[in-house]
């Protein structure tokens, strides 16, 4: 049975003009719907969702390294989120679980995120100037508000515990308990034996970042390898499907 | 005859099998096998010369998806010759000087066919780099230094600047094989869109704040 499928809805590289292309595999996109749609039963798998490649207040052109505002970085979250709607709604896809994920990762491919660093549209350190938790909180606070408030999508957020704790700390700037959650962890590497309640035999438990608990542990990343990735999704966990 | 069985049912069929079933007039055309007059004959793609990296240019351009993201990379034969491309071009990263820091582990990807390259014509392959679990550290501890890419069969290396936190060091490679053709996406990537769809209501919100 496939399960669910997570769509690349776009890319802050994308928005600024240094890359195309979506991860967007139609097959996938509808074997997750279908299954969504036709399955019997109480546990329905999730259907298609989305994920956003999203861009920190570093990212954003207008960001002042000396002076970082506050409001600038709220707006450019606001702008991603808006952005977000716009290509979904001119160029789908197809969506049965209406959760935006944002994608907070270091990409290691050499370019960042600009959480942590000025980064150019393409996503190549421009500077190194540090960037405060507080500023990049605004970024995600205005993403996170302009989904839940003006798109019908969920936000929602992908990353790792140990990269969110080194972007957003531990406190208040990094406290995300009523937001939707798919954590990664994939150092196993290993797609067997498989998940059973948020653990993997032989290879431990995921790990929750933000404060998160309960309901909103909705995804874990438990392996990644050069065959794909391997995740596990509670599908009591998400909003309707 | 549980040999010609297995034959004429498509599965694969051992030399001395097949000279058995002919001898017994089985009728085992459709297996796949040639005899030597027809393998004489049939056409044979030309391979050109491997390219050197002297007679190429390379470009990268990111790609960036979910728990592991890509450079993409563009080969043009500058030369004035044809020249051909094999395979994946094996990784490795040096410092600014060229000199061998570490290879990252690299999987192993499918045997390709050689790809001709004309005068001016492109190539391309990615490299797909699997999540790093470490967070990024400052600009001053990061290694900074070049991706060397040598392709199968070619004198030399190809170079490109590079930088990564050092904990992704360890992190995991896919390199793809070179094909035909500038700036190609790998699969699952689409640079056009599906019509949108309907998006189901879901239930009431009640948070009111992340």
């Amino acid at each position: 049975m496939f399960g669910g499928y997570v769509a690349e809805d776009w890319t802050f590289t994308d928005q600024l003009g240094c890359t195309s292309g979506r991860a967007i595999n139609s097959t996938d996109v509808f074997d997750a719907n279908w299954n969504n749609q036709y399955l019997d039963g109480t546990a329905y798998p999730t259907g298609t969702a989305l994920y956003y490649f999203m861009g920190g207040p570093g990212a954003d052109p207008s960001y002042n390294a000396s002076n970082p505002s506050a409001s600038e970085a709220y707006n450019w979250g606001v702008n991603q989120g808006y952005d977000v709607w716009w290509i979904w709604d001119h160029y789908g896809p197809t969506v049965k679980d209406p959760v935006v994920f944002m994608d907070i990762e270091n990409p290691g491919n050499g370019t960042y995120e600009g959480w942590d660093e000025e980064v150019n549209s393409c996503g190549y350190r421009t500077g190194t100037t540090p960037i405060p938790s507080s500023i990049d909180r605004q970024t995600f606070n205005g993403f996170w508000n302009e989904i839940y408030n003006n798109t019908g999508f969920w936000p929602g957020v992908y990353s790792s515990p140990s990269y969110w704790n080194y972007t957003f700390g531990t406190g208040s700037y990094g406290s995300i308990p009523n937001t939707y959650q798919w954590t990664s962890e994939s150092d196993s590497g290993s797609p067997t034996p498989g998940p059973y309640g948020w653990c993997q035999s032989g290879y431990g438990c995921a790990s929750w970042f933000g404060g998160v608990s309960g309901s909103y542990q909705a995804a874990w990343q438990f392996a990644v390898a050069s065959s794909g990735d391997w995740d596990q999704f509670d599908s009591s966990n998400l909003p309707a499907h | 005859m549980n040999d010609k069985h297995a034959c004429l049912k498509g599965a694969r069929c051992r030399i001395g099998t097949m000279v058995a079933l002919v001898l017994a007039g089985a009728g085992v055309t459709g297996c796949g096998i040639q005899s030597p007059d027809t393998a004489a004959t049939a056409a044979q793609p030309q391979t050109a010369p491997s390219c050197s990296a002297g007679t190429l240019t390379l470009s990268s351009t990111p790609l960036e998806s979910l728990g592991g993201s890509y450079l993409i990379f563009t080969l043009t034969n500058t030369g004035t010759n044809p020249c051909s491309a094999t395979g994946a071009p094996r990784v490795a990263v040096t410092d600014s000087a060229g000199t061998p820091l570490y290879l990252p582990p690299q999987a192993a990807a499918a045997q390709a066919a050689p790809v001709n390259l004309n005068p001016g014509d492109a190539a391309s392959f990615w490299i797909r780099f699997l999540p790093c679990q470490a967070p990024p550290t400052s600009p001053s501890s990061d290694i900074q230094g070049k991706l060397s890419l040598t392709l199968q069969n070619a004198n030399g290396s190809l170079y490109i600047p590079f930088s990564t936190s050092p904990g992704c060091a360890s992190q995991q490679l896919v390199v793809s094989s070179i094909v035909q053709g500038a700036n190609v996406l790998p699969p699952g990537f689409t640079t056009g869109g599906a019509p949108p769809g309907p998006l189901p209501a879901g239930p009431p919100k009640t948070v009111t704040g992340p």
